[in-house]
């Protein structure tokens, strides 16, 4: 049984549609790549799929009930969402920037509890920041801030771990760094990436989106042919297939 | 250990906040013996019989402490609804004056003094108090309408505070000779002389139940530091903790503009100076700011009576006069 599932999904405001009849599975412990266009609708999908949106039509099936049955606080403590470029001004320390993800576990006066520092320090060390904690937010560079932003998903202690485009703004090192952690943390993650090759590199499954449609979905080897890249991004590519059978996208100049 | 430390503070802090209510008490434009203001204390508290000087006494009892007292409430008040509204819009200028409310309260306070609306039945307190909270609503149904995030929010404030403001300035501008434009405007920036023993007793519960009520929220304050949408994504329900939260501050803030008029400075610039010190964590933030709105207004307040001698400086024009200073003190040293 898929973890979560998204039946004809669609998102329309005003008189924009900007998702229209999204299907798609996600099995336990599997990575699902959402890749396609600026503006095809990835973040919106993500937000409907963490639940921070209500879609138009169709519905969003975790644990075998729609998302809209739960309330806020439970999708948290089951859905962890990484945004796109979060960043404050704020005087906070690392430490504190992870201690929020304890957020959907507390009420009005409860104190802080010795799970709650586990979940803390333990997600601190999955994503291999320890002796960050007293830092400055404001001082610690774009891979520190995202592996942080991590750990606070990791307090949240979800099953399903969601992040738009956690990549960007990130050199080709901590890029790939990034991936591998997001890959090594055995949860299911659903995440939007821009580089083809990292996303045939290191999800199971790809879905293309194409002006708020499905363009293709399955493995990556079924979603990224010449054919479908040319029609969708409008870029010509050539497929390098290796006999280990792993393959790579080559871009021809134009 | 952690309990008793955090007792330890809270107790020491209000004797702090004590003292300086005294000193206020003590400290005036008429000089008043320091043995004359124990006695008048002893005579009040403790049911003693010393002989004072009756007018002396009055003077103590029933204009200074009290006028001390609201300062103190005032000043941790304000701080407290700056901090909140700076927290959850996300904006280091929001203040809570943001929200229309003191427009409003000008207005309210107008129609009563001036054009004699309630035909002397309200108090220019009262009407204040029901112009801020018009006001309030005002921008609550703006904001509602255009959007409900935080730009509609500040915008929807900035828009009904200058539509009170014009409002007010009509209505002084048809109605008010100079004698009344002149209460008006010493309103307007601020004063404590009115404050009575009757404030005090709503001006207290007001204050330690705003600081109950946001302290419970310490927590999801804290998980607004990215933002709104991240906030929800920690299972805030953004809709009703944006409510809640800034309805709380809107009837604070109404209340301490009725009895003081607008006083600014304290609820934009506190809030920072006391972040620079603990940091964003609001179980800290909280109980801080609201200290130090409490002894920096009653510093302000002692000032401005002793600045010029037998003349009272409107408090507003001293917070700014002495805060600003004081603050880009905290600001250049922060680097």
């Amino acid at each position: 049984m898929p973890i979560l599932e998204a039946r004809n999904l669609s998102l329309s405001i005003g008189s924009s549609q900007i998702l229209s009849q999204i299907n798609l599975t996600l099995e336990k412990g599997r990575c699902l790549g959402i890749i396609g266009t600026n503006g095809s609708g990835k973040t919106s999908l993500l937000s409907l799929l963490a639940g921070l949106i209500r879609p138009t039509k169709g519905e969003v099936i975790f644990g075998g009930q729609n998302l809209t049955n739960y309330t806020r606080r439970h999708i948290a403590q089951k859905i962890a969402f990484v945004e796109q470029q979060a960043d404050t001004t704020d005087l906070i320390d690392a430490r504190q920037a992870v201690d929020i993800g304890r957020t959907p576990y507390k009420s009005f006066f409860s104190p802080w509890t010795d799970e709650d520092e586990n979940a803390v320090i333990s997600a601190i060390e999955k994503v291999d920041m320890v002796g960050f904690e007293k830092r400055r937010w404001s001082s610690l560079s774009g891979g520190e801030k995202q592996r942080l932003h991590i750990a606070r998903a990791l307090a949240q202690d979800p099953d399903i771990l969601i992040l738009d485009e956690p990549t960007n703004h990130l050199d080709i090192g901590h890029q790939l760094d990034l991936l591998s952690l997001i890959n090594s943390l055995e949860l299911s993650v659903i995440v939007s990436l821009h580089d083809l090759n990292h996303a045939a590199m290191f999800c199971h499954q790809l879905i293309l989106l194409n002006h708020g449609k499905l363009y293709a979905s399955g493995a990556a080897q079924e979603v990224l042919t010449e054919s479908s890249i040319r029609d969708v991004f409008g870029a010509n590519a050539k497929i390098e297939r290796y006999s280990d059978g792993d393959f790579s996208i080559r871009f021809i100049k134009p | 250990m952690k309990f008793s430390r955090n007792f330890g503070l809270a107790f020491f802090s209000f004797f702090v906040v004590a003292l300086a209510i005294l000193a206020g008490a003590a400290i005036g434009e008429i000089p008043i013996p320091l043995t004359t203001f124990i006695k008048t204390l002893a005579n009040y508290c403790f049911g003693a019989h010393y002989l004072v000087d009756t007018i002396d006494q009055k003077i103590i009892w029933e204009l200074r402490l009290p006028r001390s007292i609201i300062a103190a409430t005032t000043g941790a008040s304000l701080a407290l609804c700056g901090v909140v509204l700076q927290s959850i819009l996300r904006n280091a200028l929001a203040e809570p004056y943001l929200l229309g409310i003191s427009s409003g309260a000008a207005t309210g306070a107008v129609l009563v003094t001036i054009v004699g609306v309630g035909g002397g039945l309200f108090s220019i307190s009262s009407g204040a108090l029901i112009g801020g909270l018009l006001a309030f609503a005002t921008v609550a149904f703006i904001s509602y309408h255009s959007g409900r995030d935080n730009m509609a929010i500040i915008l929807a404030g900035i828009a009904a505070g200058q539509l009170f403001t014009a409002l007010t300035a009509l209505l002084m501008w048809i109605y008010g000779d100079s004698e009344v434009r002149g209460r008006i405007l010493d309103w307007l920036l601020g004063n404590l002389s009115r404050a009575r023993w009757e404030d005090v007793f709503y001006a207290i519960p007001v204050l330690f139940i705003s600081l109950i009520g946001f302290l419970s929220f310490a927590r999801i304050l804290d998980a607004f530091v990215f933002g709104a949408r991240s906030a929800e994504s920690l299972g805030i329900s953004l809709k009703y903790v944006t409510f809640f939260l800034i309805s709380l501050v809107a009837v604070i803030t109404a209340v301490n503009v009725s009895i003081v008029g607008t006083v600014g400075f304290v609820g934009l610039v506190i809030p920072h100076a006391a972040r620079f010190i603990v940091g964003q964590r609001h179980t800290r933030l909280l109980p801080l700011t609201a200290f130090i709105g409490a002894i920096f207004m009653v510093c302000a307040d002692i000032i401005s009576r002793i600045l010029i001698h037998g003349f009272a400086i409107p408090i507003g024009i001293v917070t700014a006069l002495i805060g600003a200073p004081c603050f880009v003190f905290l600001l250049v040293k922060r680097k």
